[in-house]
C-alpha cells in the first residue's frame, strides 16, 4: 500500500496515493480556473505528479500540500496560455463553453480575484480549501508567519475592496 | 471573528459543501513512451492481449534521458537566436508499436467547448505551423490530413500537399490518446516558395458529426515569394503530450544524416550512457535545430519470460545543433530506466540500445548488462 513514505511505483500504486487528495485538487482548481478548464488542470497535474512523483520529498510536506503546489502551478501555466488563445464561439446560441459555477458570494468572489497573487492564493488556501497555516505554507513554499501576514494584508485589502467596516 | 472573517469562512464552507465530481485519473497508460515494456517473443492472439493489458500494470515512468554538451568534429556552428522554439520541434519516431485502442475519457467537443490557435514560424525552407485545440473536458478528433489553408475569403490556397521525408517517419499517435488531457497539437510544414494571396486561416476535421471543421484564424509568415515560386504543404501529427511534444515532419535534408552508437561494454541498469554519432554524407551543413528534433531512446533485454523493452526520450533542441558538411557531431547520451524494466534484468545479459530521430535511420547496438 502506498504511503507518504513510499513513493509509488505503478498506476496502481499511484491511484492509491493520490486518491484521497482529489477532491481538494478539484475545490482548487474550479476556484483558480479562468474559464471552466478545472478538470483539464486536474488532469494536467496528476498526469505531472505522474512523472514527477520520484520528486517528491515527505520531509518538505504532505503528498495532499504537493499535490496542491502542482494544481497551482498547472493553473497559473493554462491560464497564461488561456490569454493567447482565440476563443471560438458557438454560432449556433453565442454561448462560450467553460462557465464557473455560480459563486456563493458574488462580491467577494470578484473581490478575491482583484488581490495580489500570494494574498489570492492565502485566501483561496485557508478559507476556500480550508487549509491549517501549515499547510498553506507547504503549498506555497513560504514560511507560516508569512502566511499568516498575507492573510492579514489580504484581508486589509478585501475589507477596502469590499468597504466593510468593522 | 470579525464579519468578513466570518463572510469568508462561510463562502468558504457552501463552496466546499457545493457537489462536485470526483476527478477521474488521467490515462497513465498513455505515457508509455515514456516507459512501458512489451514481451515482444509473445506473439499472436496472446501478443495483443498482452499488448493491451500489460503496459497498465508495468509502468516503469520516471524513465528520463539527457544530452550533456555534444562534441563536434570537426566543427559545429550555432544557428541564430531566431530558430524556432521547442515548440517547433520534430516530434521522434515509435519504437515500438502503439497498443490500444483506448476509450475516450471524455464526450466529443462541440464548436462551444473548444478554444484553437494557428501560428506559422520561419524556418530554413518556408515556415512550420503550429494548430492548438483546446477542448475543455471533452474530446477533440483531429485528422491531420484534411489541413487546407484558405485565403482571406475563405477559398484554399493553390498549394500542393504531400509527404515529407520518409526515412524513419514519425508514426501517427492515435488522437483519442493526445484528448486526455483535452489538448491537441498539429504541425504543417509549408515549404519552398509562394507568392499568391496571403493565408488568413487553415481549416481541419477536429470535430465528429456535421460539424467536424474548423476554421481558425492563422497568423505568422508565409514562405518567400520567388519567380518559379512553387510550394508544398505537409502535414504533420496529433500530438501526444502538451506542450512538448512537437509535431512537424522531419526536413527533407536529415536524409543526409546517419546515425550511430559508438560502441559500448558494458551498461548499469539504471543509467545507459552512451554516445551518439550523426554524421552528415552531404556536402551541404545540416541544421538541427529549424527544426529541431526530438529523439527516443529504447533499451531491450531479455527477462525470464521474452524480452523487456523500454522507452524515454528527449530533445536536442537547446543545443541548436548544425552537422558541418562531411562531418560528424557526437551527442552523449544518458537514459535512466527506473522501476519494473531494468529490476528484471539480467546481470550478464544483453541490452539492446536503439535512438532515433526523424527524418534518419536508427541506430542501434548492443551492450552488456553490469553486474550488480
Amino acid at each position: 500500500m502506498a504511503t507518504d513514505r513510499a513513493v509509488p511505483r505503478d498506476a496502481d500504486e499511484f491511484g492509491a496515493w493520490v486518491r484521497p487528495h482529489l477532491m481538494a485538487m478539484k475545490h482548487l482548481a474550479v476556484r483558480l480556473a479562468p474559464t471552466g478548464d478545472h478538470d483539464d488542470i486536474v488532469q494536467e497535474a496528476l498526469l505531472r505528479a505522474w512523472l514527477r512523483r520520484s520528486t517528491f520529498d515527505p520531509d518538505r510536506g504532505s503528498v495532499q500540500t504537493w499535490l496542491l503546489a502542482i494544481v497551482t502551478d498547472r493553473a497559473r501555466r493554462i491560464r497564461r496560455r488561456a490569454r493567447s488563445v482565440l476563443r471560438l464561439v458557438d454560432e449556433r446560441n453565442g454561448s462560450v463553453a467553460g462557465a464557473q459555477p455560480d459563486p456563493v458570494d458574488p462580491a467577494l468572489d470578484i473581490a478575491v480575484r482583484q488581490l495580489p497573487r500570494r494574498q489570492r492564493m492565502v485566501i483561496e488556501l485557508y478559507y476556500f480549501l480550508g487549509l491549517p497555516v501549515a499547510e498553506c505554507a507547504a503549498v506555497l513554499g513560504i514560511a507560516e508567519g508569512t502566511v499568516k501576514s498575507t492573510l492579514s494584508d489580504a484581508r486589509s485589502r478585501l475589507r477596502a475592496l469590499l468597504e466593510v467596516t468593522e | 471573528m470579525n464579519e468578513l472573517d466570518r463572510r469568508l469562512t462561510d463562502a468558504g464552507t457552501r463552496f466546499r459543501a457545493i457537489p462536485q465530481a470526483l476527478p477521474s485519473l488521467p490515462d497513465l497508460d498513455r505515457r508509455r513512451r515514456r516507459g512501458w515494456l512489451i514481451p515482444v517473443a509473445m506473439t499472436g492472439a496472446a501478443a495483443v492481449v498482452a499488448a493491451v493489458v500489460i503496459p497498465l500494470v508495468a509502468l516503469g515512468g520516471g524513465d528520463t534521458a539527457r544530452v550533456r554538451a555534444p562534441v563536434t568534429n570537426p566543427s559545429s556552428s550555432h544557428v541564430p537566436e531566431s530558430a524556432n522554439a521547442e515548440s517547433y520541434a520534430v516530434a521522434p519516431p515509435l519504437l515500438r508499436a502503439p497498443t490500444g485502442p483506448v476509450s475516450l475519457r471524455k464526450p466529443p467537443c462541440t464548436p462551444a467547448d473548444v478554444t484553437a490557435k494557428a501560428a506559422t514560424a520561419t524556418a530554413s525552407d518556408g515556415v512550420l505551423g503550429l494548430i492548438t485545440i483546446h477542448g475543455a473536458g471533452c474530446s477533440v478528433a483531429v485528422d491531420p490530413a484534411t489541413i487546407t489553408l484558405l485565403d482571406a475569403a475563405g477559398q484554399p490556397l493553390d498549394v500542393a500537399v504531400g509527404p515529407g521525408n520518409p526515412t524513419n517517419p514519425v508514426q501517427a499517435v492515435r488522437p483519442d490518446i493526445a484528448q486526455g488531457v483535452g489538448s491537441v497539437k498539429v504541425g504543417f510544414a509549408w515549404t519552398g516558395a509562394y507568392c499568391g494571396p496571403a493565408a488568413a486561416s487553415v481549416r481541419l476535421a477536429a470535430l465528429p458529426g456535421e460539424q467536424s471543421e474548423l476554421t481558425i484564424p492563422l497568423t505568422g509568415p508565409a514562405p518567400r515569394c520567388a519567380p518559379n515560386a512553387g510550394s508544398r504543404l505537409v502535414p504533420g501529427l496529433v500530438g501526444s503530450d502538451s506542450p512538448q511534444v512537437a509535431v512537424e515532419p522531419a526536413p527533407v535534408a536529415w536524409s543526409g544524416l546517419t546515425a550511430s552508437i559508438e560502441p559500448i561494454g558494458t551498461v548499469d541498469q539504471d543509467a545507459l550512457t552512451f554516445t551518439v554519432v550523426l554524421a552528415n554524407r552531404t556536402a551541404t551543413a545540416i541544421a538541427l535545430s529549424d527544426p529541431c528534433p526530438r529523439y527516443e531512446v529504447s533499451a531491450s533485454a531479455p527477462v525470464p519470460v521474452g524480452t523487456m523493452s523500454s522507452g524515454t526520450g528527449g530533445s536536442l533542441c537547446s543545443e541548436r545543433l548544425v552537422v558541418p558538411a562531411h562531418g560528424s557531431i557526437r551527442i552523449p547520451i544518458t537514459a535512466s530506466f527506473t522501476g519494473a524494466t531494468t529490476d528484471r534484468w539480467r546481470p550478464g545479459g544483453t541490452v539492446h540500445l536503439a535512438w532515433a530521430i526523424a527524418g534518419v535511420p536508427t541506430a542501434e547496438t548492443d551492450a552488456i548488462i553490469a553486474a550488480d
